[in-house]
C-alpha cells in the first residue's frame, strides 16, 4: 500500500514539474521575439531620426552664411571699385572675388540639392520618423555628403578671399 | 704865372668834381638817404632811429631837401618808436607761423577715411564668417552614423 502511494506521489511530482517547464518555455518563447524587435529598432531609428534633424539645421545654417557671404562679396566689390578709382592695382583681389563668387554658387547648389532631398524625405514620414530604414539611410547619406561638400567649399573659399584681402590692405597701407 | 693860375683852376675843378662825385656816391650808399628811406623810419631799429632819419636828412645834399622836409616830422615819430617795442614784435610777428601752416597741406597722400573704415569692416566681416564656418556642423560623421 505504501509502495503504491509513493509511486503515485512521484508521478504527481513529475507531472507538476512537466507542467511548470512547459509553461515556462511557453512564456519564454512568446515574450522574447517582441523584446528583440524593440531593441533592434530603438537605437538605429533614433540615430537616423536625429541625423535627419541635424541635416535640416545644417541647411538653415548654411543658407544664413550664404547671405553673409553675399553681402561681404558686394562690399568687397565696392572696395575694389573705390581703390581702382584711386589708381590702385586691384586685379588680384578682383580675381579672388570672382573665384569666391563662383565657389559660393557651387556651395549654394550643393545645399539646394541637399535641401531638395530632405524635403522629399524618402524613408521618413512628415514628422521625421523612420518608416523605411533603408530609404532613410539613402536620404541621409546623399544629403549629408552634399551638405558636407557645401560646408567645405564655403569654408575654403572664405579663407582664401580673406587672405587676399588682408594682404592687399596691408600692401596698400604700407605703400 | 699864367701857368700856375691855370694849374690852380684845374685843381679847383678837379676837387669840385671829386667832391660832387663823392657826395652822390655817399647818397647812394647811405641807408638814411631820402630815396631809400623817405620816412626815415624803417632803419630805426636801433635806438637812434629817429635821429638817424633826421641826421640822414641833414646830411643830404640840398637837392633832397624838398623831399626830406615832410619827413622831418616823421623823425619825431621815430623816437616814438618805442616803436622799438613794435620792432621786436615784427620778427615775432606773423611770418613764422604762416609758413608752418602752409606746409601741412601738401604731404597728405592718405586715402579717404571711409575707404579705411570699409577695409576694416571687410576684414572683421570675413573674420566673423570664418568663425561661423569653423563653429558650424561639418557633418563629418554622417556616413559613420548611417552605416554602409
Amino acid at each position: 500500500m505504501s509502495v503504491q502511494i509513493n509511486t503515485l506521489h512521484n508521478r504527481i511530482t513529475q507531472l507538476i514539474l512537466a507542467i511548470v517547464i512547459i509553461l515556462g518555455a511557453t512564456i519564454l518563447f512568446s515574450v522574447r521575439p517582441v523584446a528583440a524587435a524593440e531593441t533592434a529598432r530603438t537605437p538605429t531609428f533614433n540615430y537616423l531620426e536625429q541625423l535627419y534633424q541635424r541635416l535640416l539645421l545644417a541647411v538653415d545654417s548654411q543658407q544664413l552664411r550664404y547671405q553673409t557671404a553675399r553681402m561681404l562679396a558686394a562690399d568687397t566689390q565696392s572696395w575694389i571699385d573705390l581703390r581702382t578709382a584711386e589708381g590702385k592695382d586691384m586685379s588680384a583681389v578682383q580675381t579672388a572675388l570672382n573665384n569666391y563668387i563662383a565657389a559660393l554658387s557651387t556651395a549654394e547648389n550643393y545645399t539646394a540639392s541637399a535641401d531638395s532631398i530632405l524635403t522629399t524625405h524618402a524613408g521618413f514620414d512628415d514628422a521625421g520618423q523612420v518608416i523605411d530604414p533603408q530609404a532613410a539611410r539613402t536620404t541621409l547619406r546623399d544629403a549629408g555628403r552634399l551638405l558636407r561638400n557645401a560646408h567645405r567649399t564655403l569654408t575654403d573659399a572664405t579663407i582664401e578671399l580673406r587672405r587676399t584681402i588682408s594682404d592687399t590692405i596691408r600692401a596698400l597701407r604700407e605703400s | 704865372m699864367r701857368r700856375s693860375l691855370l694849374l690852380t683852376l684845374v685843381a679847383i675843378l678837379l676837387i669840385a668834381t671829386l667832391t660832387a662825385g663823392c657826395g652822390r656816391l655817399r647818397d647812394r650808399i647811405q641807408p638814411g638817404s631820402a630815396t631809400e628811406n623817405p620816412a626815415g623810419v624803417s632803419t630805426n631799429e636801433s635806438t637812434d632811429g629817429g635821429t638817424s632819419g633826421g641826421a640822414g636828412s641833414t646830411i643830404l645834399s640840398p637837392t633832397y631837401t624838398p623831399t626830406l622836409a615832410p619827413n622831418q616830422p616823421a623823425a619825431t615819430t621815430g623816437p616814438n618808436q618805442p616803436a622799438a617795442t613794435t620792432g621786436p614784435n615784427q620778427p615775432a610777428a606773423t611770418t613764422a607761423p604762416a609758413q608752418p601752416s602752409a606746409t601741412p597741406v601738401p604731404p597728405q597722400p592718405t586715402t579717404d577715411p571711409a575707404i579705411i573704415a570699409l577695409e576694416d569692416s571687410l576684414l572683421s566681416g570675413f573674420d566673423r564668417l570664418a568663425t561661423q564656418n569653423a563653429e558650424a556642423d561639418d557633418l563629418a560623421d554622417t556616413d559613420t552614423i548611417v552605416g554602409p
